[in-house]
C-alpha cells in the first residue's frame, strides 16, 4: 500500500509536469503523460499487467512491464545519442567558422 | 613563394595541411623539414593545451586554431576549407608527429601529375614501414580488406595520413567524422564521387614518440562504431 501511494504520487507528478510542458514539446510531453497515467493504473491495479501479459505470451506481468520499459529506454537512448551527435556537428561548424574568421582577420 | 612545377610547365599553389594536437615537441622540426619544398605549410592547431601554435608559427607555418579540441578529421576539414578559400591547386595532408617524409610529398605530387588523377594516396605497404609491429600490421591489413569491400576501391593502405588532393578532390571532399573515422570517410567519398586515384609508395617512420602519440590499436573498434553511427546519422 505504501509503495503504491509513493509510486502513484511520483507518476502523478511526472504526468503533471509532462502536461505542463506538452504545449512546448508535444512530441515528448503527451507520450510521457500517457505512459505516466498508464503507470498509475498499473500501480493501483497490478492485476491488469498480468492479464495483458497472459494475452501476449509473457509469463508474469512484471516481466512485461520490464520488457516494454527496456524497449522504450533503448529508443530514448538512441534518440538522445542522435541529438547529441547533431549538436556536436553544429558545434564543429561553429568552431570552424570562428577559426577561419580569425585567420582572415590575421 | 609557394609553387610546384607541373611537367607541362604550370605553376600551382600547394598547401601542406598538418592537423596537430599537443605536438609542441616535434612540430617545429616537421615544419622546418618541409621548408625546402617551398610549399605553403598550414598547421591546424586542434585546441592544443600546450604551445603547439606558437612553435608552429615560429617555424614559419600559417596556423589555424580551433578554440576547442574536435579531432583530426575536423582539423583536416578546416584545413581543406581554408585551402579552398585560398584557391589552392593542390593539398597534401601530412602528419604532425614526424612519421612522414617530405620526399614523399614530392613523389605524391609528381604521381598526380603523371597519372592525371584527382587524389594520390601514400601506401606504407608499397613503400616502407620499418619497425611496424605485427599487431598494428594485422589490424591495418584487416582495415584494408574492410575498406576495399565497402568502397569498391583497390588499395593497399587505407589509414595513411599522407595524401595529395587536386582541385576536384578539394571541392568534393567534405569530412563529417571529427575523429579517426575520417580516414575511412574520405575513401568512401573518393568512391562515391568516382575520383581518379593512385597509390604511391611512401615511408612511415615509427619512433617511440609517434607510436606513443599515435592511434591506439583498440581505436579500430571506435572507428568502426563511428562509421556505423555516421551512416545511421545520415
Amino acid at each position: 500500500m505504501i509503495i503504491q501511494f509513493v509510486l502513484a504520487s511520483m507518476l502523478s507528478l511526472i504526468a503533471l509536469l509532462a502536461f505542463m510542458r506538452s504545449h512546448k514539446a508535444p512530441v515528448i510531453g503527451f507520450p510521457v503523460m500517457g505512459l505516466a497515467c498508464l503507470g498509475i493504473i498499473f500501480v493501483i491495479f497490478p492485476n491488469i499487467t498480468q492479464i495483458i501479459a497472459n494475452h501476449v505470451g509473457v509469463s508474469r506481468g512484471v516481466d512485461l512491464v520490464i520488457y516494454v520499459f527496456m524497449a522504450i529506454m533503448l529508443v530514448v537512448i538512441l534518440d538522445i545519442y542522435l541529438r547529441i551527435q547533431a549538436m556536436l556537428d553544429r558545434q564543429t561548424i561553429l568552431v570552424r567558422h570562428i577559426c577561419l574568421q580569425e585567420s582572415e582577420r590575421g | 613563394m609557394d609553387r610546384f612545377q607541373f611537367t607541362n610547365g604550370c605553376i600551382v599553389r600547394v598547401f601542406i595541411l598538418i592537423p596537430a594536437y599537443r605536438e609542441a615537441q616535434v612540430i617545429g622540426d616537421v615544419i622546418r623539414n618541409l621548408h625546402p619544398l617551398k610549399h605553403t605549410v598550414v598547421v591546424i592547431n586542434d585546441g592544443s593545451p600546450d604551445n603547439t601554435a606558437d612553435v608552429a608559427r615560429a617555424a614559419g607555418a600559417i596556423v589555424l586554431t580551433h578554440c576547442m579540441n574536435l579531432g583530426q578529421g575536423a582539423a583536416l576539414q578546416t584545413g581543406l576549407e581554408y585551402a579552398r578559400r585560398q584557391r589552392a591547386d593542390r593539398v597534401v595532408t601530412f602528419d604532425a608527429d614526424g612519421q612522414h617524409s617530405p620526399d614523399d610529398v614530392t613523389a605524391l605530387l609528381h604521381a598526380m601529375d603523371e597519372k592525371d588523377v584527382d587524389i594520390a594516396l601514400g601506401s606504407r605497404f608499397l613503400g616502407k614501414a620499418p619497425g611496424i609491429g605485427w599487431l598494428r600490421k594485422l589490424i591495418l591489413k584487416l582495415a584494408v580488406i574492410y575498406t576495399n569491400l565497402s568502397t569498391g576501391l583497390r588499395l593497399t593502405d587505407t589509414h595513411n595520413g599522407l595524401r595529395a588532393l587536386g582541385a576536384t578532390a578539394i571541392d568534393c571532399i567534405q569530412l563529417k567524422q571529427n575523429r579517426m573515422a575520417h580516414a575511412s570517410e574520405l575513401l568512401q567519398q573518393v568512391a562515391e564521387h568516382r575520383l581518379r586515384y593512385t597509390e604511391v609508395p611512401c615511408t612511415i617512420t615509427y619512433t617511440p614518440y609517434s607510436v606513443a602519440k599515435g592511434q591506439k590499436l583498440f581505436n579500430a573498434v571506435n572507428i568502426l562504431t563511428d562509421q556505423t553511427i555516421g551512416k545511421l546519422h545520415k
